[in-house]
């Protein structure tokens, strides 16, 4: 039997309860023996999504090389790493192999397409501002995240953790279909306005 | 200076146009008053009836205006002179009406060509009495015209809900973040 660790990041202390209490029941069954730690650079994190701190927590564990699993009452789009509330052992047990699974590939194999289905609440987006700039990009049809990084020049390993905390916030959901884009008719801003204004608005 | 640099706010009368500009306006927004004659006495002390104005001066010197679109629907033959040029539009919705969805549709049907030209953010305004109808209505009612467009829940009292308004809006123009 493996030994695995697992930081919980925001989550109420009941959860953590139940949390613990899943773990150790899902542990019994399967190979994998997970322990619930509160110390950061564990084998996977698992992030309140609907906390307004939720982005910056990701990317903390992401430089942690921790697998990211978010929690949130959407639950996102039932693939990848999100967990909905409340905690259930059938989905635990789902999404702690696929993070087992994502750790083993180094978190590639995100070829298909990402949809915008809302942008984020005010909270949020406060609390991240790159999450306006990945919306906006989306807000032109479903695409990569490749595409998406090219369009809004943020890295992809942290677009990676956008993404997952949009997910888990039911504002985005993965594709199949291939990605298109709507081209805007005719206009561009002039070069480098925005990125001053919003400079000078503070959201830059 | 370029016209050009300009950004449009517009919505129901009493909505909040004049005191989003001036949340983040780097001079006092010049404001054209005449006194209502019709219900909207009963609902402030003063209406615009012609253009709000507002200016943020950027670090070189540059400088984006911002217009407060007329309110009132008898005055909708100057949404079009105004949207010429415009760099997006920030359509205001005040929860408190008695059909903000209506409302919504009104200004989105008005400045269309705008909005796919450009872009457009949606603030909804007074959510924090009036909940109903809710963000997933408005994103519902944006569907039915095709649209996918940032719908904000804000205060326009506060200078940082209008930042975010403003951020959202130059995200579904131009997403790049440097």
């Amino acid at each position: 039997m493996t030994r695995r660790t697992l930081r919980s990041v925001n989550l109420s202390r009941r959860e953590q309860m139940e949390l613990d209490l899943l773990l150790s029941l899902v542990g019994e069954q399967e190979g994998d023996q997970w322990q619930l730690v509160n110390r950061i650079g564990a084998d996977a994190a698992i992030v309140d999504a609907d906390a307004e701190t939720a982005g910056q927590s990701i990317v903390e564990a992401r430089r942690a090389e921790e697998v990211v699993i978010t929690l949130s009452q959407s639950g996102g789009d039932g693939e990848g790493l999100c967990l909905a509330r409340p905690l259930r052992s059938q989905a635990l047990v789902q999404v702690l192999e696929r993070a087992l699974q994502r750790a083993a590939a180094g978190g590639r194999g995100e070829a298909s397409a990402y949809r915008l289905r809302r942008w984020p609440g005010t909270d949020m987006l406060r609390s991240e501002w790159r999450l306006t700039r990945v919306c906006g990009a989306l807000g032109r049809g479903p695409q990569t995240m490749s595409d998406i990084a090219t369009r809004t020049s943020i890295e992809e390993s942290e677009l990676r953790d956008l993404l997952q905390v949009l997910t888990g916030a039911g504002c985005v959901e993965r594709t199949a279909g291939s990605a298109r884009t709507r081209e805007r008719a005719s206009w561009t801003p002039p070069s480098g306005l925005f990125h001053r204004l919003r400079a000078r608005l503070g959201r830059a | 200076m370029d016209a050009s640099r300009k950004f449009l706010f517009t919505g129901s009368p009493g909505v909040g146009k004049t005191t989003a500009i001036r949340a983040i306006s780097d001079i006092e927004p010049v404001t054209t008053e005449m006194a209502a004659s019709d219900e909207l006495a009963a609902r402030k002390e003063s209406t615009t009836a012609a253009l709000d104005f507002g200016e943020i001066r950027l670090d070189d010197g540059e400088r984006i205006r911002l217009y407060g679109t007329p309110g009132q629907r008898r005055f909708d033959f100057m949404w079009e002179l105004l949207t010429e040029g415009a760099m997006g539009v920030v359509i205001l919705v005040d929860n408190s009406r008695p059909d903000p969805l209506a409302d919504l549709d009104i200004y989105v049907e008005n400045f269309g060509q705008l909005i796919r030209d450009t872009g457009a953010v949606i603030g909804v305004t007074r959510t924090d009495r009036y909940s109903t109808p809710d963000v997933d209505a408005f994103y519902a009612r944006l569907g039915a015209h095709r649209l996918m467009l940032p719908i904000l829940e804000c205060d326009i009292r506060e200078r940082d809900d209008v930042t975010l308004l403003m951020d959202a809006l130059m995200s579904t123009i131009e997403p790049e973040s440097a």
